[in-house]
């Protein structure tokens, strides 16, 4: 009786609340709900002593690159006018071109073992050795004391006191040692729920005239990086929801970690969504996913580094990140040189450039104001996608885009500038050099709907809704430019083995005159600092696609350079 | 001396009837004629410009009509026509001030509207119920910061209005109708006439086009983090769903 004297007692509130509200102007509605402490929106984590000297931790070692090699390899790849105009290499002779030799490896090898660190993996790119070792061999080989902590979220994760150091003996081999810090691991570029209505990417961003000329992605292969597990069910009910064939992705996980663990229904959001996009898009295509746990080792590098080796794909579609200033420095090179092997095999990278607009650490920090953008979008060798809000006309054809803005959300299309990359040579567009430029690496590339209440129709956890971030915007250029690819295939150009790094090429799509505009140019509004402007912008970078254009311009474009 | 213009010789050269010499003996003797009589140069004239004349005239019958190329971020061609826009939500206009704006009438119903805004009732997924308000102003009578403030210092309902000292609620980069203004986070107490207080969230923005100042609060218990986020993103997609009369 108590109990439903209460719950009586609460709505008598709310009801004369609710009087008053339509007895005064501006009255507010008031929660049944009574509260014991206001919602917070951060935490710190909590120190739990030193990790067990006996537990055995995974990291990773950085090899280092001939990067000065490497660096001349890649611009000459990417150089229209170089002889070496997208001659792709396979991972093994990336290997022995640019890292360390055999006998140095041995070397390395010999003297882990000894040291009582175990290999657990590498590949024939020589960018990274995958390493086990007790958490007491950790302190002692690198100087430091490694440590438990408890994240706000109650996930447990270790990290080292100090900065680890590569002992004399290995430096000349070994640059850095990553993934002993799990404080921040990548977190999708989000998943926000709710709106109505899904939006029809087909018809807004002109797809429809590669469908009606059989390009649906026959023969293609794309693959996403993913660091949770999706459900087959959804992949299945989608498929009856939008009367698409069965999609059934081929599963790849680095042999030392295995599969991605993290299946709660929150999770797998992001991978159904990435897939289900995808295969909307380019409905014949072949599926990979790369997938790992979200771990610092079983995440996001070591999955680029397997799609490098296996050479399977053309496209690789990331919609996880985490803002440059939360990075472990020693991680980022790692991913860095990753990229730099699977863009020298010839395979194109899109990356999220996160959802917190201009603050790109908010996410993972709230009270974390300063203006960042999101890593491995700012890595020059990858198309950093950012997002916006579409809205199309009655007949589902374009209509005008605004950058995807939600400041009482805090969150927004990621761009801005890169503290660890300086500005490439081929970011060069209108608009690019701006009041804001300070000479470095500039955020977003291109960009997409992203915006939920415009956005797109999933399925996950078997249900129907709608969905957004630059997570949906990524796989979406994915997936169209895979198209754009088979299209080029058609018109003579052979991109079998991929078209690799593709900022250079849409720069110059973007800045020189072309047989079709290629991008929606998007000039009202802001990414919550930023504003869209004419030309290219921080808020939406080069604008969205007409992929029907940009097909025509990137097949205009490879002729041109004698791409046969 | 082999070729004075690429074609005119040659052509000359068949013109004559010579056949089967050498080439460059040719192209003297021809030269050496011209050189020998008006009547000839005449029609070596006329020749040319015939010629040539025919030569234009089949280039333009017979090549390829090349399309101009579009120059970077400029219009280009005839822009497609989309058609009138697709309203997925209920759209409403003010008439003092002519912005609209849309909501999702199935989970914002409009508690009271007048000519320059509305408030809309909102209830929440949990059961909770919240509120977001929407009023306008001319610029020149109420700039977007006296605005927030007007608009706080008169809700019916919600006391001890304060800025929200936590880092991790501040709103930045405040906009209405994708135009940059002002806004701040807020935390109050919401009583009820019984005298039961709750602790409150406020969301406050806006902006203006210069001739018109939009301004708007959420305000919603500060129950838990996920009744905030379904008010602020039902509050945003509002917001950013204005169109300015100007």
């Amino acid at each position: 009786m108590k109990l439903l004297a209460a719950i009586h007692r609460r709505r008598l509130v709310a009801l004369s609340a609710l009087a008053l509200l339509c007895a005064l102007a501006g009255a507010v509605w008031v929660s049944e709900r009574s509260t014991s402490s206001a919602a917070s929106r951060q935490g710190q984590p909590r120190a739990l002593g030193r990790t067990n000297p006996g537990s055995m931790l995974d990291f990773s070692l950085v090899m280092r690159l001939r990067s000065r090699e490497l660096s001349r390899f890649l611009a000459a790849l990417y150089d229209p006018r170089s002889p070496l105009f997208h001659h792709f290499i396979d991972a093994k002779t990336f290997g022995n071109r640019f890292g360390v030799s055999t006998q140095a490896l041995q070397r390395v090898s010999q003297e882990l073992t000894a040291a009582g660190v175990r290999i657990t993996s590498s590949f024939p790119q020589r960018t990274a050795l995958y390493v086990r070792a007790p958490a007491g061999v950790i302190n002692h080989l690198f100087g430091v004391t490694m440590m438990d902590y408890a994240a706000p979220d109650g996930r447990r994760y270790h990290a080292p006191a100090g900065t680890p150091t590569v002992p004399g003996s290995l430096s000349g081999s070994v640059s850095a040692v990553a993934g002993l810090n799990g404080r921040f691991l990548p977190s999708p570029a989000d998943v926000p729920r709710g709106g109505l209505g899904p939006g029809s990417a087909g018809l807004a961003y002109d797809l429809a005239p590669l469908y009606k000329a059989g390009i649906t992605g026959q023969g293609m292969k794309i693959g996403i990086v993913s660091l949770a597990q999706y459900k087959q069910s959804d992949l299945d009910a989608f498929d009856q929801q939008f009367g698409l064939p069965p999609l059934q992705p081929q599963d790849v996980s680095p042999s030392d970690v295995g599969p991605a663990t993290d299946a709660k229904t929150a999770d797998i959001v992001e991978p159904d969504m990435d897939l289900e996009i995808i295969h909307e898009i380019a409905p014949q295509a072949q599926v990979f996913n790369y997938n790992g746990p979200n771990t610092v080792v079983g995440g996001i590098a070591k999955n680029i580094a397997q799609a490098a080796a296996d050479g399977k794909v053309q496209v690789l579609s990331i919609s996880w990140g985490e803002c440059e200033q939360l990075d472990d420095p020693a991680d980022v090179p790692e991913t860095n040189q990753a990229i730099e092997s699977a863009i020298a095999r010839g395979i194109s990278i899109f990356v999220a450039t996160g959802d917190s607009g201009a603050y790109g650490c908010q996410r993972a920090a709230p009270d974390n104001h300063q203006l960042a953008v999101s890593f491995p979008a700012s890595s020059p060798g990858v198309v950093g996608v950012g997002g916006t809000s579409l809205s199309v006309a009655q007949n589902g054809a374009y209509s005008s885009e605004t950058p995807w803005e939600w400041p009482l959300e805090q969150e927004g299309s990621g761009g801005g500038l890169s503290v660890l990359f300086s500005r490439p040579s081929w970011q060069r567009a209108l608009g690019v050099a701006n009041r804001f430029s300070n000479g470095r690496r500039q955020l977003p590339d291109v960009s997409a709907d992203a915006d939920v209440n415009t956005g797109w129709s999933i399925v996950a956890g078997g249900q129907v809704f709608p969905e957004g971030g630059t997570s949906a915007a990524t796989p979406f250029w994915a997936a169209s430019m895979l198209l754009i690819e088979q299209y080029a295939q058609r018109n003579g150009v052979n991109t079998a083995a991929g078209l690799g790094e593709l900022d250079p090429m849409l720069y110059t799509i973007a800045s020189t005159p072309q047989p079709a505009p290629p991008f929606h140019d998007i000039t009202f509004g802001t990414n919550r600092y930023y504003p869209a402007t004419v030309g290219w912008d921080f808020a939406t970078g080069l604008g969205s696609p007409d992929v029907w254009n940009l097909a025509q311009d990137v097949v205009s474009y490879l002729k041109a350079h004698g791409k046969k | 001396m082999t070729a004075a213009g690429p074609p005119v010789p040659d052509s000359a050269i068949v013109a004559t009837g010579v056949r089967g010499a050498n080439i460059r003996h040719q192209l003297r003797a021809l030269t050496a004629g011209r050189l020998g009589g008006s009547g000839t140069v005449v029609a070596f004239i006329a020749g040319f410009v015939a010629v040539i004349g025919i030569g234009v005239a089949v280039v333009a019958i017979v090549a390829p009509s090349t399309k101009p190329l579009c120059q970077p971020y400029k219009p280009c061609g005839t822009p497609p026509r989309a058609g009138p826009p697709m309203i997925n939500f209920t759209l409403w206009r003010s008439p003092q001030f002519g912005y609209t704006l849309e909501y999702p009438s199935n989970v914002a119903t409009v508690a009271q509207q007048s000519s320059d805004g509305l408030t809309f009732g909102v209830k929440l997924q949990n059961g909770d119920q919240a509120t977001i308000i929407v009023r306008a102003a001319s610029t020149s009578q109420v700039s977007p910061s006296q605005g927030v403030t007007n608009l706080l210092g008169n809700l019916n309902g919600v006391t001890q209005i304060a800025s929200d000292p936590s880092a991790a609620d501040q709103i930045l980069g405040a906009t209405i109708g994708h135009r940059p203004g002002t806004g701040g986070a807020y935390v109050g107490s919401i009583t009820s006439p019984q005298g039961v207080s709750n602790s409150a969230g406020l969301g406050a923005e806006a902006a203006t086009d210069g001739r018109v100042t939009i301004v708007a609060v959420a305000v919603g218990a500060q129950s838990d983090a996920g009744t905030q986020t379904e008010l602020y993103d039902l509050a945003d997609f509002i917001l950013e769903s204005v169109q300015w009369a100007s």
